[in-house]
């Protein structure tokens, strides 16, 4: 069932999946009349290189935009940067802003990402504390990424392991505080976790597990067991809760982000959501998931731009992200939480491939250095295939020839 | 801006992989990549400007090369980009070809970027 094509699209929010949206819609629908409102005191920009690339250099580097700036341009297209929405009176078709005023929509897109965790008991006034998110909090913690500092990073997930292997890489001493028993748990296996361990403590960086914290004052990070860390910056990096709130009190469908379908629609017909504040069923890991990814930011930015147009939409893809820390750059695309998997080396030091199996089925690679046998990998994992466990470690004999066939 | 290009050798012509690029250093943290289109060479940045990648390790599509991270596209003729998410060009150098040997017209000045 396809809808009629929309008179104007109205978006909230300004992020990686509000920007693509914007330019895909713009793509489908030159004379379309595109209205995006964004908190955000600048255009869209990505937010992964702010805990990797952005860091690098001696100076800070702006993260790259999302789209190029002149699609913003295009005729029928209107952005008001700094613009908080308060409310959707979806009953009148319309969204409040926080100056009081209504813009009325045809059809909504909620795009309004995620907000990162704070800890109540940590000084959040304090500069040296310093939540990352925003490209406001890479500025502010880059100065102090360098010799002769202690960075504390509560949070031993992917952005706090980038932002130690930042750190260390420019010379500061680095500890991590984790509450759990592994770094990047909900990203990667534990023999991943391991690897990624080992190559933190290679470098210096110290970590805590099982580690929670009491307090955050002055400076200084007070465990649960008693002791006290000195820092020079606190960076949290615990996660994030989506910003669902506005649709949750406009009576949609939220439970830990906004519900929506295939197509990226939520219980209302004329609002769609994406990115990290939406929670969808995912077909390929078989459960309902937020995602906080780039990739699903843009799948669904494409899923729902289609869908909004009244054109048929893509499927949701199977998962995918990436982390760079310490040069490694570690790609991963479908379950690769699975624990029952093969390692293929490829020869040379830190470049490798994890093959995660159900079975016989390859359903999830995780790679190394290792981007064009990722490619491959991927291809594999979305196309179901089985693979010879027996070989396929075997660098020796290409992946193609791995492949079992299919029964009939 | 204080630029010294020099004609420097890349490779032979024979080194560069039929579907991928070559990778020469040039000192410091900069590379560029050499390709071959049918009987063109191109010799482009190796570092993509979307993310920390070697377009040497991408994938030849015509005249377009992908990113091997994120799928993104430049035009190896241009340096333009071509397919999202890149947005930034990459920077290009003129080529000639002498004696099976590649050359290119790079800045091999040391100014840090």
């Amino acid at each position: 069932m396809t809808a009629t094509p929309p008179e104007s699209v109205t978006i909230v929010g300004g992020g990686q999946a509000a920007g693509r949206a914007f330019a895909l819609l713009r793509q489908m629908a030159s004379d379309l009349p595109i209205t995006m409102v964004s908190a955000e005191d600048r255009l869209p920009y990505e937010r992964p290189p702010l805990s990797k690339e952005c860091l690098e250099a001696e100076a800070m580097a702006p993260p790259p935009a999302v789209v190029p700036p002149e699609v913003f341009d295009t005729p029928g297209s209107e952005v008001r940067l700094g613009t908080s929405v308060l409310a959707i009176e979806h009953a009148e078709k319309r969204i409040v802003l926080e100056d009081g005023s209504a813009l009325s929509y045809e059809r909504l897109l909620l795009a309004t990402g995620a907000r990162p965790r704070t800890l109540p008991l940590a000084d959040i006034d304090d500069p040296r504390v310093i939540t990352f998110r925003r490209a406001e909090d890479a500025a502010r913690l880059h100065p102090l990424l360098g010799p002769g500092n202690h960075i504390v990073i509560v949070g031993g997930g992917a952005i706090g392991t980038e932002i130690a292997a930042m750190a260390a890489t420019k010379g500061a001493r680095v500890t991590v505080v984790e509450a759990g028993n592994r770094l990047l748990a909900r990203c990667m296996n534990k023999r991943m976790s391991s690897y990624l361990q080992s190559l933190h403590e290679a470098k210096g960086v110290r970590i805590l597990f099982g580690a929670g914290v009491a307090s955050i004052a002055d400076g200084t990070v007070g465990l649960v067991d008693g002791a006290g860390l000195d820092a020079d910056a606190v960076v949290l990096a615990i996660g994030v809760v989506a910003n669902d709130e506005i649709a949750a009190n406009a009576g949609l469908a939220v439970d830990d982000g906004i519900l929506v379908d295939g197509k990226c629609r939520t219980s209302d017909p004329d609002i769609y959501a994406v990115g990290d504040a939406a929670r969808f069923h995912d077909p390929f890991l078989g459960r309902q998931v937020r995602a906080e990814t780039w990739a699903n930011a843009n799948a669904q930015a494409e899923i729902a731009a289609a869908a909004m147009l009244g054109g048929e939409p893509a499927s949701f893809p199977p998962p995918s992200f990436w982390t760079t820390q310490f040069g490694i750059h570690l790609q991963m695309y479908g379950d690769v939480l699975v624990e029952d998997a093969v390692l293929r080396a490829t020869g040379a030091e830190d470049s490798f491939s994890l093959l995660h199996f159900d079975g016989e089925r390859l359903v999830g690679a995780t790679c190394a250095n290792n981007p064009r046998e990722f490619r491959a990998l991927s291809r594999m994992v979305g196309e179901g295939r089985r693979l010879d466990r027996g070989v396929v470690d075997d660098p020796t004999v290409a992946l193609n020839a791995c492949m079992m066939d299919d029964a009939a | 801006m204080d630029t010294n290009r020099t004609w420097t050798r890349v490779c032979e012509i024979d080194e560069i992989p039929e579907d991928m690029g070559f990778k020469l250093e040039i000192g410091g943290r900069d590379a560029v990549a050499a390709f071959r289109v049918g009987d063109e060479f191109f010799v482009v940045a190796d570092r993509c400007t979307h993310g920390a990648a070697s377009l040497a390790e991408g994938f030849i599509e015509g005249f377009e090369i992908e990113c091997p991270f994120h799928g993104g596209k430049f035009d190896l003729r241009t340096g333009e980009p071509a397919a999202f998410p890149c947005v930034q060009p990459i920077a290009v150098f003129p080529t000639r070809v002498e004696d099976g040997q590649l050359y290119a017209l790079i800045d091999t000045s040391d100014d840090g970027h």
